[in-house]
């Protein structure tokens, strides 16, 4: 049988190596083997840095044999979405315009050093929605990214081919950015592991922003120990990005538990388990039986204004986005696609109040929130998305008149949490019966990721959701099953 | 802003859109009822107190509410999490 590669976990392929057994030339010739047999479907990536990664794995190698120290992720592939600052390359950003925006960067986005001095090896920039706007996967300039377990289905935006290369296993592990969603949706669509951390966990320097307010950036990974070991390494102050506490934050690199005795799972129906597709409430059934078989309780908590954090998310994100895009909205607004372009409009039209009521309520309504939340359970648990998985043709532009509240409840579950600025987490549950996966998102307090990791951890062992690959791609390997 | 547009009032052509309505329709903006944010704001509306106060409280300077501090006081003190020994 063919051996995909990478395969296994991080910590795994990291052993291999330093027995010998395994080297980073080795898993990067893999990875750039997996790319270019899996990649003509898939589209994940805008570029391929084949050289450069090859380059930086011999000698990755030799520093692994003069005996010198290893980083976390010593020898391992990953991809970046298109929006960061590398000196190898200007971002496209997903755009048809800003890599002719010269000069080249002569300094590394913060999180790219930070993976680097890792031992990182980045193979390659992976595609995204235009500007990072769009929780779909389409790009008017590049075509869209394809779901690897049906082409025919949305790979989810923004960061869609982070999800969709660590799904395709292209790369161990992949960094996006999530403004309201753009992590945790092609996570979700694709069954891959993706967290969008605490607000002002993780530095955004020399990342494209979107929004002042409520940019995030994070990992996806097929693993949740994987996501755990790339968080680590991605966060704390770097003495730029003053969004950035300088608290100190526990991030564990054993997430391990043997089970969740004590541990209290919070439910809500008025919102989040409302308006949702059956397949999403069997998932969250599903994940309900096993986090119980695991020793939790599970309480249902009734929490307000959920609706309102949606909404109120959208004040900020449109508002900022138009502001950061002002200049060249004005100046060259043909260069955008006509869906990205006019969404980034609207935000031209929010009144200052609006968004400064919104900045107003937002510490009091975080306060409310996780009063009403979290004095009442440890970890929240929702359906991902309040949909099924989409298909490309019924999310594109001239989709009919649904499109868009397909497209609403791909964010439904999600926006809210980048207003509160809480850690929400993509743990993949089983497959549905079209053989797509669907997800739960784990939520936690301010700063307690290593919570939701430690829960996604024993759902992982419960689903064994890691080993399943993509059957579209994989013909030949087992079929995954279908709960 | 008409707030009585909903998201499938509007047919998206590969053409895309033009008017204000339609761009504030397509971003999901309605769903930012003014109206519901003014009753929120001048207490009105069933509102959490707090908010109602902090309305309040804002007129004076000193009561300003910090979103980086309401992080770190809502956040979980820090311990070890309890790992397999």
């Amino acid at each position: 049988m063919t051996q995909y590669c990478p395969q296994g976990e991080i910590a795994y392929a990291i052993s291999q190596l330093r027995s010998g057994q395994s080297s980073a030339e080795a898993l990067t010739k893999s990875a750039l083997q997996s790319i270019e047999r899996f990649d003509r479907m898939i589209g994940a990536f805008r570029a391929i840095d084949s050289e450069y990664a090859l380059q930086r794995a011999v000698q990755l190698d030799e520093q692994l044999k003069q005996g010198n120290a290893i980083g976390p992720l010593h020898g391992i592939p990953i991809g970046l979405k298109d929006m960061f600052y590398t000196t190898r390359r200007i971002p496209s950003g997903g755009s048809s315009f800003l890599a002719t925006l010269g000069p080249r960067p002569t300094h590394n986005a913060s999180i790219v050093s930070r993976l680097e001095a890792a031992g990182a090896i980045i193979v390659g920039y992976l595609n995204m929605t235009e500007f990072a706007v769009g929780p779909t996967g389409h790009n008017a300039h590049y075509g869209p990214c394809h779901n690897p377990y049906n082409t025919d289905y949305i790979a989810g935006g923004s960061s869609s081919g982070s999800g969709a290369a660590v799904a395709a296993r292209m790369v161990f592990a992949s960094v996006g950015s999530d403004t309201g969603g753009s992590i945790r949706i092609p996570a979700a669509v694709n069954g891959v592991y993706g967290i969008k951390p605490t607000f002002g966990l993780i530095p955004r320097t020399g990342s494209m922003p979107l929004s002042y307010s409520l940019d995030t950036l994070g990992p996806l990974a097929r693993h949740p120990s994987d996501l755990a070991t790339l968080l680590k390494v991605m966060a704390g102050s770097d003495g730029i990005d003053a969004s950035v506490h300088t608290r100190a934050v526990h991030l564990p690199s054993d997430i391990t538990r043997r089970d969740l005795k004590g541990l209290r799972i919070g439910i809500n129906d008025d919102f989040f388990n409302a308006q949702i597709s059956d397949e999403s409430k069997r998932t969250l059934s599903v994940a309900l039986d096993y986090l119980v078989e695991l020793g939790a309780t599970v309480e249902s908590v009734s929490i307000r204004y959920c609706e309102e954090h949606k909404a109120l998310s959208r004040a900020l994100f449109y508002a900022e986005a138009a502001a950061i895009h002002g200049h060249w909205l004005r100046e060259r607004l043909s260069d955008y696609s006509d869906q990205v372009g006019n969404r980034l409009l609207t935000g031209m039209m929010v009144p200052a109040m609006t968004y400064l009521e919104a900045q107003l309520l937002r510490p009091k309504l975080l306060r409310t929130f996780v009063s009403e939340a979290f004095d009442r359970c440890d970890i929240l648990i929702t359906p991902a998305m309040a949909t099924d998985v989409p298909t490309l043709q019924e999310t594109n532009a001239g989709g009919g008149p649904l499109m868009w509240s397909v497209i609403d409840a791909l964010l439904r579950n999600a926006a809210g949490f980048n207003y509160l600025g809480l850690p929400a987490l993509i743990a993949p549950i089983r497959l549905t019966s079209k053989g797509l996966p669907s997800s739960v998102q784990l939520i936690a307090r301010p700063f307690a990721e290593s919570k939701t990791l430690s829960v996604a951890y024993l759902l992982e062992q419960m689903t064994k959701f890691s080993s399943l690959m993509p059957a579209q791609l994989m013909q030949g390997n087992a079929a995954p099953n279908i709960v | 802003m008409d707030t009585t547009l909903g998201h499938n009032d509007v047919t998206v052509t590969p053409q895309g859109v033009t008017s204000d309505q339609q761009r504030l329709s397509l971003a999901g903006l309605p769903t930012i009822d003014p109206a519901r944010l003014g009753r929120l704001l001048d207490g009105s509306a069933p509102i959490l107190s707090a908010v109602s106060q902090a309305v309040q409280e804002s007129q004076f300077h000193g009561f300003e509410d910090s979103f980086a501090q309401a992080l770190l006081d809502c956040a979980e003190p820090v311990v070890e999490e309890p790992g397999t020994p």
